[in-house]
């Protein structure tokens, strides 16, 4: 039996799937992801993508800290960035 | 990064009364709930067609490969028990509306496809790729990109479509040999696809 004939050309459901070339990818830093949590990683990729982004730590290494640390950590950093987690309006 | 994401999963969980969630996806995840799952009992002739076309991708292969690195994210919409979109992105693409600035590059986007039309008869649900992409917008803000998103989008009515109905604008920029459109959402454009 053959195959049924597509009536129209669509994709319908897939709407990207292609790799971006190192080329048009902003350098950053080699980060180990492995061991951090979701509050170090964010807190990685802030510094990893905000160069100019200082903050003494008591450790340079973040799997020592607290979460309550981190947590800290994280609401300093999207202060002096200006980032705010707004939410979104009721529906 | 949150999980589940709190942003706008509205199709599903307002109006449709649906729970849906965002999570990160796993490797081992990704092989059971995408690559076992998605096309198990879709006929052969029907992964054929070219809307099918991504029945061949290997999700579980794409997550090793984001777990390596740190500046890729890879998630899944999840509801009624199973995954129903799922989602790799870049944070560190740069933007082609102005070059100087980081933005997300969404690489894989797909929604499962028993919620598409032309393969399943009658869809689970509709907004996964909306979700998924509100999602993208929102890591965005959060990393100070300012919600700004870059997709290569697949050559598609229906899929050109899908970004138009967004707010995307198309840069007329293309990628590889293929030529996909580089399609860009602006700052203010985010917002209203998040609901802020």
């Amino acid at each position: 039996m053959l195959p049924e004939r597509p009536t129209r050309k669509t994709t319908e459901g897939v709407f990207a799937g292609a790799k971006l070339p190192k080329s048009m990818r902003s350098r950053v830093g080699a980060i180990d992801p492995s061991g951090l949590d979701d509050v170090a990683l964010q807190i990685t990729r802030l510094l990893a993508l905000h160069e100019s982004l200082r903050f003494a730590f008591r450790t340079q290494d973040l799997r020592k800290l607290q979460m309550s640390e981190k947590r800290l950590l994280l609401a300093d950093m999207y202060e002096a960035l200006g980032i705010t987690d707004e939410p979104t309006r009721a529906r | 990064m949150e999980y589940p994401c709190p942003c706008l999963i509205d199709d599903l969980v307002h109006r449709r009364g649906c729970q849906g969630a965002i999570e990160r996806l796993d490797p081992a995840s990704a092989k059971q709930r995408i690559d076992s799952a998605w096309w198990h009992g879709v006929p052969t002739n029907r992964r054929l067609q070219p809307y099918s076309y991504d029945s061949h991708w290997d999700w579980n292969a794409k997550c090793v490969g984001q777990a390596k690195d740190a500046m890729t994210e890879a998630v899944c919409l999840t509801a009624h028990g199973a995954v129903q979109g799922a989602m790799i992105y870049l944070l560190n693409a740069k933007s082609v509306v102005v070059p100087s600035m980081t933005c997300v590059y969404i690489s894989y986007l797909a929604s499962a496809p028993w919620n598409r039309i032309e393969v399943a008869e009658h869809p689970h649900i509709s907004g996964a790729g909306r979700a998924l992409l509100a999602h993208a917008t929102r890591h965005s803000r959060l990393l100070g990109l300012q919600g700004r998103v870059l997709v290569a989008s697949i050559k598609s009515k229906t899929a050109l479509g899908f970004y138009d109905s967004l707010g995307f604008l198309d840069t007329g920029e293309t990628l590889g040999e293929d030529r996909l459109p580089f399609l860009e959402l602006s700052p203010e454009m985010a917002r209203v696809l998040e609901g802020i």
